[in-house]
């Protein structure tokens, strides 16, 4: 009886979202991708300082390959430009095109979602044609257009990546205000005299968020393989430094430097595999009842 | 009748998004900074004033915006795409010319995807804990996060120098000659790396779908009704469970469409693939716009088109929705 | 002396490391007769229907004693493929959802020509023609226009009609109904049952109703087996039955029947309808189940468990039964 007690005591009250977290911690998967994202987001914040190597200067022999001298460990590229530079460098700018492109692409999707499910009727009529529209658009000739009309930067690649990306979030967002809307609560809420605002910002959206945070991981990481595959096209900023870009400029060299894309690409894919095991990871803890499957 | 006017509402929605694509090219013409004539002669370096001169009157840039509008409408609908400055030829033509091969690897990369994928899914969903399962969850999660250029490169290193039985770039080896049987035999052995790396993430992505939707199928009640009436399993399985089990693929292979035309403008460059995602990627570098744009709205009037097959491919699998 | 249609002894489910589901649950049906299974859900009727057609959901769940038989054969030493073979022809069943125990992909003429082509080879035509006819049989008028339909154009009480001209397409000697009304209207109900009892006196068939209502029960059964947490808790003809309850969750249900709550019963004081579930399987214990629901209860019954008493033709399994038990 008294063994029970402290243990019974230390039981905090449960909350929705504390389960989830605890439910993540048990995720093994959901950890290891937490631990590659944060392995990545080091290199890129503190990479630079560690390894102040200037990524376009040539500082080698062309294509050295790895662990031939010590001044490329990763080897250098087609134009003797150090690798592991490149890698390190190029963390940073990956991981912001990711960033502001995922933000964007939430940001429309959520805004477009919501409105079409909560007013419904003609807006949403109005607003799933657009979405329809944009889905019919494959998304990479699209955004190959933007790019190369207004001239490849950073600002415009990550606002292209993220004009093509939303609709898919839109559509979740919608499904989910049309599932939240006729729940007795937010009736309530309205009835108690909330406006539109604050059904849609205090009351919907945190009951619809469990689902949009999980695709949310899930668009960074596809951001992330965009911005990659615009860079290899020749479409990144040729002003800094990206692991697309890299793979880009030395894929005419692929046989005889194989380690040249093999790199660079391993990192876009340790990335984005960070960010799905983490989107696993958060869509098991909110759906417990799935996992038992 | 009923079937008559969801058809109807169909191409007439397609229609909509068609105008909508069009618009949307004459905007981004527009909108986009330096001289529009320019944009339209492409930034090949020295264009001649006369050529601006000629593109000027030929789409009557000088005319206020929406008589602009109204006749590249015109033009657009009489099949006229523009025209490529760099090629010196319709970009209709080129893009009809690089159709083709494109099609072939969209075609094969997808069948295979939902071959193998429902293939593959029916299977681990026998064995929910099998390790067919888990090697599933992984190359599908691996799939998903490898770029799918950079796959691609991946297989280029490994047959091309590792183990070369497989052509890493182009549709066809020159050097071979013989009948039509012989030429397509090469074409089917150049298409296999990249119809693979285009397919092998849907594949991965369609195996989990199906995994999924068989065990939901499996423990339905129907199938226990099946069961009941003393029916072998691979009639169950194989009428019964599989018909109900690939419906949620067909609709996410139809949604993903426009996805996977991407994906093969990737794969096509990697492998040099003379398709129409090559075809964009030389534009790009061309800065070759009128053919850039004319494939993207000719892309999405694919899409449109390829939307309406897998609307009418579902809606003869499952006789709810007719 | 020909073997009953369905003859169930002493039959135990185990679900692996929790417990008993089924219990000792013996009975038999005669041929062309009808047996109503009453109970509350999570008493094991199911069970025990799934597990005569060795149709078991889970393989967590294990036989672990007792026989079945039908007709007189074995179902249980039956190789997988003569299951596979006697069902549909030997016995068969139809589910408590019609809806959703249709293939929604399929027409209803192809679901039936699938069940009569399975026990006879025939050429898919004349299997059409026969289809035809079953559904004629049932009930549903224009039967050639419904068999190209889809379940889903089909009423309710139309589907289950469905349900058991597939069922009865290879004439088995035994339909096991698994609350072949719980999802239709009244109306529909009793139209269902007229159906049943039509082929029944035409085919012979013998059917074992598993149901929840004890009205249904009324209508339809010749005896009746009322189980309770796995375990027959009283057995007889249903007559009988209704008249005189032995057991007091006999009782209970009984008082569930509209127009018989008001009947009062000689030997046992008045009972409101019972309160309490069932108890879940890993909080059974030993003594009788029944007992933290019985208003009868005493000591003893949480101690000991009933057995199953009486002459054979009406048992009860009660302390209190006062023929059972007493002797």
């Amino acid at each position: 009886m008294t063994a029970d007690r402290p243990q019974a005591a230390a039981k905090k009250p449960s909350s929705p979202l504390r389960e989830a977290r605890a439910a993540f911690a048990r995720n093994k998967a959901g950890v290891l991708g937490l631990v590659l994202l944060t392995l990545v987001v080091a290199l890129a914040a503190i990479g630079p300082f560690v390894y102040p190597v200037d990524p376009f200067e040539i500082v080698s022999a062309p294509l050295t390959p790895p662990l031939h001298d010590a001044a490329v460990p990763l080897g250098s590229d087609y134009l003797g430009r150090d690798l592991l530079a490149g890698i390190v460098h190029g963390a940073r700018v990956t991981l912001f095109v990711g960033g502001a492109a995922a933000a964007m692409t939430v940001t429309i999707g959520i805004v477009i979602g919501a409105s079409a499910g909560y007013w419904g009727g003609r807006i949403d009529g109005l607003l799933m044609r657009l979405t329809e529209f944009f889905q019919v658009l494959p998304p990479l000739l699209f955004a190959m257009a933007l790019v190369t009309l207004f001239t490849p930067s950073i600002p415009i690649i990550a606002f292209a990546i993220g004009l093509v990306s939303w609709p898919a979030m839109a559509r979740l967002t919608r499904a989910e205000f049309l599932k939240i809307k006729p729940l007795g609560y937010v009736a309530a809420t309205r009835s108690g005299g909330g406006g539109d605002g604050y059904l849609i910002w205090r009351v919907i959206l945190p009951n619809a968020a469990p689902p949009l945070i999980v695709s949310a991981a899930l668009v960074v990481g596809m951001a992330i393989l965009f911005e990659a595959g615009l860079s290899f096209l020749g479409l990144g900023d040729p002003n800094v430094m990206s692991w697309g870009l890299i793979i880009g400029a030395n894929r005419e060299y692929i046989i005889d430097g194989w380690w040249t894309v093999t790199f660079p690409g391993f990192a876009v894919f340790v990335t984005v595999l960070g960010l799905s095991l983490i989107g696993d990871g958060l869509n098991d803890a909110f759906n417990p009842n799935l996992r038992e499957r | 009748m009923h079937a008559m006017s969801v058809l109807g509402g169909r191409l007439a929605s397609a229609a909509t998004l068609l105008l909508c694509v069009i618009v949307l090219n004459f905007l981004m013409i527009h909108v986009a900074p330096g001289d529009p004539a320019a944009v339209i002669a492409g930034e090949m370096g020295g264009v001649s004033e006369e050529i601006l001169a000629e593109i000027r009157r030929g789409y009557g840039l000088d005319q206020p915006l929406h008589v602009q509008l109204l006749r590249y409408l015109g033009k657009v609908a009489t099949g006229d795409l523009g025209y490529s400055y760099y090629y010196n030829v319709p970009v209709i033509d080129l893009i009809l010319e690089r159709l083709g091969p494109t099609l072939l690897l969209l075609f094969t990369g997808l069948t295979f995807a939902i071959v193998v994928g429902v293939l593959l899914g029916v299977m681990s969903a026998l064995k929910p804990d099998g390790l067919l399962s888990h090697a599933i969850t992984v190359i599908s999660l691996v799939g998903y996060s490898a770029p799918v250029f950079w796959t691609g490169m991946m297989l280029i290193i490994v047959f091309g120098a590792v183990l070369p039985i497989f052509p890493i770039s182009n549709m066809r080896d020159i050097t071979v000659f013989g009948g039509p049987l012989v030429r397509a035999l090469d074409v089917a052995h150049h298409l296999v790396l990249p119809a693979f790396t285009l397919g092998v993430i849907y594949m991965a992505q369609y195996s989990r779908l199906c995994r999924a939707s068989m065990l939901e199928v499996l423990k339905s009640d129907y199938v226990r009704t099946a069961r009941a009436k003393g029916l072998s399993d691979r009639v169950i399985i194989g009428k019964h469970a599989l018909r109900n089990a690939i419906l949620p693929v067909i609709t996410i292979a139809g949604l993903q469409l426009g996805q996977i035309l991407s994906g093969s403008v990737l794969v096509e460059t990697v492998f040099n693939w003379p398709g129409l995602g090559t075809l964009a990627y030389e534009s790009v570098l061309r800065r070759d716009y009128p053919t850039l744009l004319g494939i993207l709205s000719f892309s999405a009037v694919m899409v449109i088109l390829i939307n309406m097959l897998t609307d009418i491919v579902y809606r003869l699998v499952d006789p709810r929705i007719r | 002396m020909a073997s009953p249609a369905l003859r169930v002894h002493d039959l135990t489910v185990e679900l692996g490391g929790v417990g008993r589901i089924l219990d000792g649950v013996s009975f038999e049906l005669p041929r062309g007769q009808t047996l109503g299974i009453v109970g509350e859900s999570g008493c094991g009727k199911s069970m025990t229907a799934l597990a005569v057609m060795q149709l078991m959901p889970s393989p967590a769940l294990r036989i672990t004693a007792g026989e079945i038989e039908v007709a007189g054969e074995s179902m249980l030493r039956a190789s997988e493929r003569r299951r596979r073979a006697m069902r549909g022809s030997e016995l068969a069943m139809i589910f408590q959802d019609p809806m959703t125990s249709l293939n929604p992909l399929y027409t209803v003429g192809d679901q039936i020509v699938e069940s009569i082509r399975k026990n006879e080879a025939m050429p898919r035509r004349r299997a059409m023609a026969r289809a035809g006819e079953l559904l004629g049989a049932v009930g549903i008028p224009d039967p050639e226009r419904h068999l190209r339909e889809y379940p889903h154009q089909l009423s309710g009480g139309k589907r289950q009609r469905v349900m058991i001209a597939m069922a009865l397409a290879g004439d088995p000697g035994l339909l096991i109904a698994d609350e072949p009304t719980t999802a239709l209207d009244v109306t529909v109900q009793a139209q269902i049952f007229d159906v049943l009892r039509a082929m029944q006196a035409r085919l012979g068939t013998a059917i074992m109703m598993i149901t929840h209502d004890m009205g249904a029960v009324a209508e339809m059964a010749d005896r009746v087996v009322v189980m309770y947490a796995g375990r027959v808790v009283e057995e007889g003809p249903v007559g009988d039955i209704l008249t005189a309850p032995r057991h007091p969750y006999t009782r209970g249900l009984i008082a569930c029947i509209p127009h018989m709550a008001d009947r009062t019963f000689d030997e046992w004081p008045e009972l409101p309808a019972i309160a309490g579930t069932v108890p879940e399987l890993a909080d059974r214990r030993h003594g009788c189940a029944f007992a933290p629901r019985c208003p009868l209860a005493d000591r003893h019954c949480a101690e000991a468990a009933p057995p199953l008493a009486g002459a054979p033709g009406w048992r009860s399994a009660c302390w209190k039964d006062p023929i059972g038990a007493r002797q």
